[in-house]
């Protein structure tokens, strides 16, 4: 059926992450038909609303909290030529090479970015950034992160662009502690030369019903109503000024995000922005995930929700996927996208007696290149908790076109690609570029899946490749 | 300049021992400083089981073990009421089982005379049919099954609820202090101390008539302070934790070396051990093992073959101070316990260091060494500890009512009666200052409220963010304080005045902590809480390597 120049071939996407909708939108470009199949949302559902690409300096996993990390601060092109250089299990290694290509992967990351700001749009989602200049984000606890890309609401926060910071007080909200949070940013702006920014708390005068809501999802919910939003945006009213950035907690509406923003900034004068936040104020994570369905629909791809059980390869140029459905469900496609992260996305399993990959148990590797599959994870796992841990670094290898490689080192099946998190040989939490890996390999795997489509398999498959 | 204090006894060892007779020592009026080198509890007495049983095991052996272990048993529960839960136990018999339901039984019939001491109730024998209704989780192999009572408590409290019941008699409790010098005259009489708190660093001179060595495994350690010889038979023992309940009741299991073992439940949790076995390591940095993982899941899969469906959360770990014995095996060896004089044994009159024993008996044997402390210091007070109530075991707390008038959630102000009782009030006020900021919830997984932590910072010492895991179980659960180590510390940095920096290392310390406890059992969905963990201690919090201690 596939290959005949018409039929334009049926890909099925496995993972509702960032890295599955980038193949399925991709792909959906090309003009492939695409199906995706996810049991549920994964990992792109608790970011904390960057999107980091260039991540944090190799070597320095995190942005240094004492001084000593002053003059290491680097641009994020210059963050990302390290990366290339020095991690050669990376992704990015495989996608952008090893070498001096390094213009290249630049105008391929502003060319994806610009992709992925087009899906997120259309729901009011704004994507800011650029890898010529850093963000510095404070997060709810009040430390800084640095970022290159981040979802509007947060971008909002950057304190290397405010000329003065307001934290607002929301005493009676779970896991906001304005005062905590300013001690501790005073800190960070302190150690990193930045104490000239002047910071305060501001406390507007919230009427009754939003000054009880204790959970931050919930109020966020709230302030989705027409009602509630003007309501926060008259307390807020005149506590702007020139330059003036209000810190909010990321509660600022669940989906009416925007408006929301739009109305408090015309209010009250000032920027507004949400401090990052990880799961339970995981509402960034929502917007993105909310945004990348609604651009999946848009682009009219069929969406099946179930796990999947198994994947095989029917032929050559056939798999079939099995679902975890109750009756058994059969899906057939001239090529799958394996998307499906780790170990909190389910991409891999860590059952008692050993980690997996539980669809087609592809051998797995850990930042050293040691096979992790087989072996229970506490054996993979070192003392020392700031230690490396090869076990979260773990994932399957892939040739230069994102197909998994089998035990044998050879792609596992000719039209298998993988993208995102469940490509081993690098540490998101560590290194920060989880969203950026998830992007790139996803547009790259849905590219790589849509010329296997056009040619015939046999052709497709590189030396070494499955005859 | 060093600190000067002057008291009549210094007791070294702030665990269920120490406590313990540093609370008597208080009641009867005699002046006493206790210094623990980490937090209340934090060594032996957090790593038992929590149960105050009157152990079954000891019975053909121990007749008196038992006996003192249920008469304490009950007394705990008359002082410390709202710490104590019942836990009913299902002992099965397989048909492999070298003893056959009928000798079991005769076993059961012995234990029951004890059993009145403890408010237990006595055994019942159960078909197979009856216990696997009962216990849908028990194997179907089971040819009978018999019931027994027991009672657990959580032992960090129960520590707690002593230092603090001395403390409000006098008592000072020193946590975080350790001993770097044992003083003596040139006779060799032992007249203090001289102690480093490991937080500021500074140190203080106590000067002491008599000196209680209540150290548990440390206690030859401490000895050798002042040159003296003490001999243990230290047993290292291990649980795992179980995310949630695995059984309602707990059962009973075998090793493959035919020692006893059972999984129960405690607090949120199920738990399953203990090991037994020689240890000779560093008591300061003890490993869980591969081999004792397996052995633990062995004997319990035979009593419930699904346990391995189970997440395993963390393992605890810790050494009983077993009295020396040669020539027997771990399980064989006394359950008793001894108080050393040095100036008898040794040559250094003034020191006594307490050996053995049981959490259960914990009150009996303060109570014995308490006497003897006295008779030496010529105090005629008798003790009370078994009569007088720890604090929070005073009255009954009205849990529903303090839910509505604090406005909290029910399931977080039953878990505060818990580890408060009648305190629990006191607790809630704590919070009531600073916009009520007290009444939210920093830790979901137990709940952990807000005003609990200022509490404990303001009413129960408490110095470090670690100790949160003992004192009030913050950071114990799934997420193993992803969600909570940064709100809690911001909570006892405007308590206990830390700058940010040092709230960070106490976060980084948290984490450290949570990870040496879960990285021997790693697996299941606890991979994906770690990955979770990891991406918010290295992604937002930038907890850097270098303060990872």
């Amino acid at each position: 059926m596939s290959g005949d120049g018409r039929d334009p071939g049926r890909v099925a996407v496995i993972g509702a992450g960032l890295a599955g909708a980038a193949a399925a939108l991709t792909l959906a470009e090309a003009g492939a038909q695409v199906v995706q199949v996810a049991g549920g949302p994964g990992a792109t559902a608790l970011v904390a609303g960057t999107l980091d690409v260039a991540g944090a300096s190799p070597g320095i996993p995190t942005l240094p909290w004492r001084d000593r990390l002053r003059g290491n601060v680097l641009l994020p092109r210059e963050r990302l030529a390290l990366h290339r250089r020095g991690a050669p299990t990376h992704p990015y290694a495989q996608l952008f090479g090893g070498g001096e290509e390094i213009d290249r992967a630049e105008r391929e990351i502003e060319a994806a970015m610009l992709r992925l700001a087009g899906w997120l749009a259309p729901e009011g989602l704004a994507l800011a950034g650029s890898l010529a200049a850093n963000r510095l984000l404070p997060s709810v606890p009040g430390t800084l992160r640095i970022a290159d890309y981040a979802l509007g609401p947060v971008a909002g926060g950057d304190v290397l662009t405010a000329s003065e910071l307001a934290v607002v007080d929301l005493p009676a909200l779970e896991g906001w502690d304005a005062r905590a949070l300013a001690r501790t940013l005073a800190h960070e702006l302190d150690a990193l030369g930045l104490r000239k920014l002047p910071l305060s708390i501001v406390h507007p005068a919230l009427p009754e019903r939003l000054r009880g809501e204790a959970g931050p999802a919930r109020l966020a919910a709230q302030l989705d109503r027409p009602e509630a939003r003007a309501a926060l945006a008259e307390a807020v009213a005149g506590l702007g000024a020139e330059g003036r950035v209000l810190l909010f907690p990321p509660v600022l509406g669940l989906d009416a995000h925007a408006p929301l923003i739009a109305a408090l900034e015309a209010a009250s004068g000032a920027r507004v922005g949400e401090a990052l936040a990880f799961p339970p104020y995981a509402v960034n994570g929502y917007r993105l995930q909310r945004a990348l369905d609604a651009a999946l629909r848009r682009a009219g791809i069929e969406r099946v929700s179930a796990r999947v059980r198994s994947v095989a390869g029917a032929d050559s140029d056939r798999l079939a996927l099995t679902l975890a459905d109750g009756q058994g469900r059969r899906i057939e496609a001239d090529a799958v996208v394996l998307a499906t992260g780790r170990f909190v996305g389910g991409g891999l399993e860590a059952c008692t007696e050993a980690v997996r990959e539980p669809l087609l148990a592809l051998p797995l590797y850990d930042g050293d290149g040691r096979r992790v599959d087989g072996i229970p994870a506490w054996r993979s796992a070192r003392k020392g908790y700031g230690n490396e841990q090869p076990l979260f670094s773990a994932g399957v290898r892939t040739d230069r076109r994102l197909r998994p490689l089998g035990s044998h080192g050879r792609p596992h099946h000719a039209r298998l690609f993988a993208a995102g998190d469940l490509l081993g040989g690098f540490d998101p939490s560590r290194e920060r570029t989880g969203l950026g890996v998830a992007l790139l390999s996803g547009i790259h795997a849905g590219r790589a899946a849509a010329e296997a489509l056009r040619g015939p398999a046999g052709a497709s498959a590189e030396p070494g490749g499955m005859p | 300049m060093t600190r000067q204090l002057r008291t009549r006894v210094l007791v070294i060892g702030g665990g269920i021992n120490g406590t313990g007779i540093a609370r008597d020592l208080a009641l009867r009026g005699v002046p006493c400083v206790l210094a623990e080198r980490r937090e209340l509890g934090s060594g032996t007495s957090w790593a038992s089981s929590g149960m105050i049983h009157g152990g079954l095991r000891y019975l053909q052996k121990d007749p008196e073990v038992t006996e003192h272990s249920c008469v304490d048993s009950g007394a705990i529960q008359r002082i410390a009421p709202h710490l104590v839960f019942r836990i009913p136990f299902l002992m099965p018999v397989f048909p492999d089982d070298p003893l056959g339901p009928e000798l079991v039984e005769i076993g059961l019939e012995m234990y029951d005379r004890y059993v009145p001491l403890k408010n237990g109730r006595p055994h019942t024998r159960l078909t197979r049919a009856q216990a696997l209704a009962l216990e849908p989780a028990l194997s179907d192999r089971i040819e009978c099954a018999f019931t027994l009572d027991e009672w657990g408590v959580d032992a960090a409290r129960l520590c707690m609820a002593n230092a603090l019941d001395a403390a409000d008699r006098g008592a000072t409790v020193l946590t975080h202090t350790e001993v770097v010098e044992i003083l003596r005259e040139p006779s060799g009489r032992v007249t203090g101390a001289r102690l480093k708190d490991r937080i500021r660093g500074d140190e203080a001179i106590v000067e002491a008539e008599l000196v209680m060595n209540a150290t548990g495994p440390w206690a030859p350690q401490l000895a050798r302070l002042a040159r003296e010889e003490l001999r243990l038979r230290p047993g290292k023992g291990i649980h795992l934790v179980f995310e949630r309940r695995v059984s309602n009741l707990a059962i009973y299991a075998k090793g493959v070396d035919g020692r006893d073992m059972f999984t129960f439940p405690h607090e949120q949790n199920s738990m399953a051990g203990t090991t037994d076995d020689d240890y000779y390591g560093d008591l300061d940095r003890i490993d869980v093992t591969e081999d004792e993982v397996a052995y633990v899941l062995q004997a319990m899969q035979r009593s419930i073959p699904g346990i391995r469906e189970h997440r395993v959360l963390h393992a605890i770990q810790g050494v009983r101070p077993t009295l020396f014995g040669f020539g027997a095996y771990e399980d064989e060896l006394s359950r008793d316990y001894a108080i050393v004089d040095h100036g008898e044994s040794g040559s250094a009159p003034g020191m006594y260091s307490m050996t053995g024993g049981k959490l259960a008996s914990y009150r009996l044997m303060a109570e014995d060494a308490t006497d003897r402390l006295c008779a030496v210091l010529g105090v005629g007070a008798s003790c009370r500890t078994a009569e007088l109530p720890l604090p929070g075991g005073e009255a009954k707390a009205d849990l529903p009512a303090l839910a509505k008038r604090f406005g909290v959630g029910l399931a977080a102000v039953t878990r505060l009666g818990f580890r408060h009782g009648a305190r629990a009030r006191a607790v809630l006020e704590a919070g009531e200052d600073a916009h009520a900021r007290g009444r939210r919830t920093v830790c979901a997984c137990e709940p952990v409220l807000d005003a609990e932590l200022r509490h404990a910072a303001r009413a129960e010492g408490l110095r470090k963010l670690t100790d949160c895991t003992l004192r009030v179980r913050l950071g114990v659960g799934a997420c193993q304080g992803a969600g909570c180590a940064a709100s809690a510390a911001a909570v006892l940095a405007e308590e206990l005045g830390w700058d940010a920096p040092r709230s960070m290392r106490e976060v980084a310390e948290l984490a450290a902590h949570r990870w040496r406890a879960v990285a021997p059992v790693l697996g299941g969905a606890q991979v994906a809480a770690m990955e979770v963990h990891r991406h918010v201690s290295f992604g937002m919090l930038g907890l850097a390597e270098e303060i990872l201690p």
